[in-house]
């Protein structure tokens, strides 16, 4: 995937679910954040308060702006001020309702990527968009039934044994055909991770560059996205309680910690 | 340059500890680090003293550092703060008796302190313990099974291991060893498998208290891994000096 | 002779029933069970029930042991916290559907049994809480084995079954600072160690109940594996409102499960 030129604009990317979007946006401002001092700014419509993908970016380059609904004419000044605007649709927008899209001013220039599969080009998406990319995702699995569950998790600690049991059973199949999910976790030693999955591939862990939260329960973002059919919502709250610590425990661990660290130093 | 002296087994014999100072301070080089494991007490009105004589060490006496041992639990168990709730193994060792002995002549605060004592210490690669990782009752001597004192120091975690319940001086090396190990499972034999292992070394640091007018005691210097079993003579039993 | 060895049976009725089956065609003349009776499964009762009236030697296992004494389980039998809440779940549940009477059985289950020159116990000799992995580190193992006096132990607890020889053990030793300074080699002679696998809650990929026969002349193990209706043990587990996901593992046979993964995790607590 070569990357775009560095001009200001706006770049919309849509896709299915784990064709690659985020993944494609993150590359692209490493890139962008190597090579020039452009202000880069991260918008995804409608992700609610469960926005997994604008807290991963975020985390990975502190620098980049991320705005949220209601912020939209931010954006197009943000632009028109010199930054580069990348615009994540999720799968379950419709592109052809995208009022946001139909206002972006003439001014402004704006491209529409689509990321697909590679060797699998969606008509959908192939007219709608000004270029492809390819990702070597296999999608191919995916039917039309798709559900999504989405839930925040902020305040939430996991004990990762617990946790790697959870994400074992959900990706096997133990809470419905899970095609997609991903998450950020606070773990009981107070780091963070991300952790993704999509059919067929290995799930990837990504340790987060955040400060070790060692003051109670963590007040920054955490939550989890699955896509899928025939989940069962219920079952999956309950293990994920279950997966939890309590207050006695996740000070224990801190203490456990910060003693250690003070051992260390 | 740290250089430990490790003893076990005061069992109330003050006049023991006092010459095992004695000892201690006259080394060359100077012992930097005491470790006590255990058995500091018996059911004998003595063990307070023992006990008020270990918490104040004089002016240059190295501060000794303090780990459980039987005696202690088994006057944990009869306050109710043991592991099991019946002194069993008391009183079929000494009869009962010797349980209300102990009950008696051994006042709360004490008792507090001793529930606050560790159960072993471990420093760098060594474990130091009253009977073995597993429990203060637990005996081991080279008379144990080889295999068994090998688990009882690598489920530690360490490489070392020094203990008293005993009362034997006794340094037992096992150099190294081997074992061929083959797994078959429902779906495949595996090939046989190698496992050897690195030296691992139990250390008995002989016994304070318990035979009169005799007393041992073991030394160690951790950077050197140089090892001196010391015999003690004191009382009227000593004889020539 | 050919005895069979089974375990883990976690209140799975259809599978004790077609393990049984299987050790009759077998004709296996001797059975041993090595505990784990209750527990993750839909029929706690009928399975002691059946223990009982065919009178199989029995050792306790950690779930029997826990129903009669109340949950003091150590960090090995419940590696997660997920693991533990789930297991408190099915416990509580057990503990209300089985008899005063079957609790009473339970609890006097002897923890090790000998016949022969064989051991039986669940988990490990040390404790029934303790996992005797295959990975398990050579001598260790072999220390469990000696432990008992027998040549050949049988375990089981980590429900996925396997046999393990160990050979030509030895360890080369030097004893100093007593009477007499010594240098010595110990040898052990070959000893094993049989994992019987699980009747009811398998773990090794597959829904089918496993256990093993032991010949005693020939010393040869045979570890089974048997189909059966597990479609029924999991339509009883949901129906009788047990977490759902016991139903979903037990149709996978899943390999991944409440067990602690570190071969090197010893237990703590003694038997």
């Amino acid at each position: 995937m070569s990357n775009l030129k560095n001009e200001s604009q706006i770049i919309a990317i849509a896709g299915l679910a784990g064709a690659g979007k985020t993944s494609w946006i993150l590359q692209q401002i490493q890139i962008a954040t190597q090579t020039s001092a452009q202000q880069i700014v991260y918008f995804a419509p409608s992700s609610g308060t469960v926005a997994i993908d604008a807290n991963l970016v975020a985390i990975q380059f502190p620098d980049v702006e991320i705005l949220s609904d209601g912020q939209e004419l931010d954006l197009f000044t943000k632009v028109a001020n010199g930054a580069i605007a990348y615009v994540e649709l999720g799968f379950h927008l419709d592109l052809a309702k995208m009022p946001l899209l139909d206002s972006i001013p003439e001014s402004l220039s704006y491209h529409k990527v689509a990321v697909c599969p590679r060797g699998r080009h969606y008509a959908e998406f192939q007219s709608w968009a000004d270029r492809v990319v390819e990702s070597d995702l296999d999608t191919a699995q995916i039917s039309s039934q798709v559900q999504v569950w989405r839930s925040p998790l902020t305040g939430q600690v996991f004990d990762p044994s617990s946790l790697n049991v959870f994400w074992y059973e959900l990706t096997e199949g133990g809470y419905g055909e899970v095609y997609r999910c991903k998450g950020i976790f606070d773990l009981a030693d107070g780091r963070a991770f991300y952790i993704d999955y999509t059919k067929g591939k290995e799930s990837v862990y990504i340790e987060l560059r955040l400060p070790r939260w060692l003051e109670g329960r963590p007040q920054r973002f955490s939550g989890i996205e699955v896509v899928g059919a025939g989940l069962d919502n219920s079952e999956m709250i309950k293990s994920i309680t279950d997966c939890c610590l309590s207050d006695e425990i996740i000070q224990n661990y801190q203490q456990q910690i910060k003693r250690s660290q003070l051992i260390s130093v | 340059m740290s250089n430990w002296a490790i003893l076990s087994g005061i069992e109330a014999n003050l006049e023991a500890y006092e010459a095992v100072l004695t000892d201690i301070k006259r080394q060359t080089p100077q012992v930097t680090d005491l470790y006590i494991l255990g058995d500091l007490i018996s059911a004998t009105k003595d063990s307070e003293k023992v006990i008020d004589r270990i918490c104040h060490p004089k002016l240059g006496e190295p501060i000794p550092q303090v780990c459980k041992g039987w005696w202690e639990e088994q006057c944990l168990i009869l306050h109710g703060f043991g592991e099991t709730d019946e002194p069993t193994e008391l009183i079929q060792k000494y009869g009962i008796a010797t349980a209300k002995e102990l009950w008696d002549n051994i006042p709360k605060s004490v008792v507090e302190w001793i529930y606050n004592l560790h159960f072993a210490f471990m420093e760098l690669d060594c474990l130091l313990v009253h009977g073995s990782s597993i429990s203060v009752s637990e005996e081991l001597s080279p008379q144990t099974s080889p295999l068994q004192l090998f688990d009882r120091v690598s489920r530690a975690g360490a490489n070392r291991l020094f203990c008293g319940r005993s009362g034997q001086t006794f340094r037992y090396h096992i150099k190294d060893g081997s074992v061929c190990s083959t797994v078959t499972s429902l779906d495949k034999t595996a090939p046989s498998q190698t496992f050897e292992t690195t030296e691992r070394v139990i250390i008995g640091v002989g016994n304070v208290g318990h035979i009169p007018h005799q007393a041992t005691y073991a030394l160690y210097s951790p950077n050197s891994d140089m090892l001196q079993f010391k015999t003690v003579r004191y009382g009227s039993g000593k004889g020539f000096q | 002779m050919k005895i069979a060895v089974m375990s883990c049976i976690h209140s799975n009725y259809e599978a004790l029933d077609a393990v049984l089956r299987d050790i009759d065609r077998a004709k296996a003349e001797k059975i041993f069970c090595l505990g784990d009776l209750v527990g993750y499964g839909p029929e706690p009762h009928a399975v002691v029930e059946m223990i009982r009236s065919l009178d199989i030697p029995t050792v306790q296992g950690c779930w029997d042991e826990d129903i009669v004494e109340g949950l003091n389980s150590c960090e090995c039998s419940y590696p997660s916290v997920l693991a533990e809440h789930r297991g408190r779940f099915a416990h509580e549940w057990t503990k209300e559907q089985i008899y005063p009477d079957t609790i009473e059985f339970l609890a006097e289950l002897p923890k090790t049994m000998m016949y022969e020159n064989l051991a039986f116990v669940h988990g490990s000799p040390h404790s029934q809480h303790e996992y005797l992995l295959p990975e398990l580190d050579g001598f260790i193992a072999l220390e469990r084995v000696l432990s008992t006096g027998a040549d050949t132990l049988f375990c089981g607890h980590t429900h996925v079954p396997y046999v393990r020889s160990l050979d030509a053990g030895q360890l080369n030793i030097r004893v100093t600072g007593t009477k007499e300074n010594q240098d010595s080699t110990f040898t052990a002679p070959l000893k094993r160690i049989v994992n019987a696998g699980s009747v009811g809650e398998p773990r090794h990929g597959r829904p089918n109940a496993t256990y093993v026969i032991y010949d005693t002349d020939t010393e040869e193990v045979t570890m089974r594996e048997v189909e059966y209706d597990y479609q029924k043990t999991c339509a009883a587990i949901i129906e009788k409102g047990l977490p759902k996901i016991f139903a979903w593992r037990l149709a996978k046979g899943m390999e991944y499960a409440e067990r602690a993964d570190d071969a090197s995790h010893l237990c703590e607590r003694g038997v």
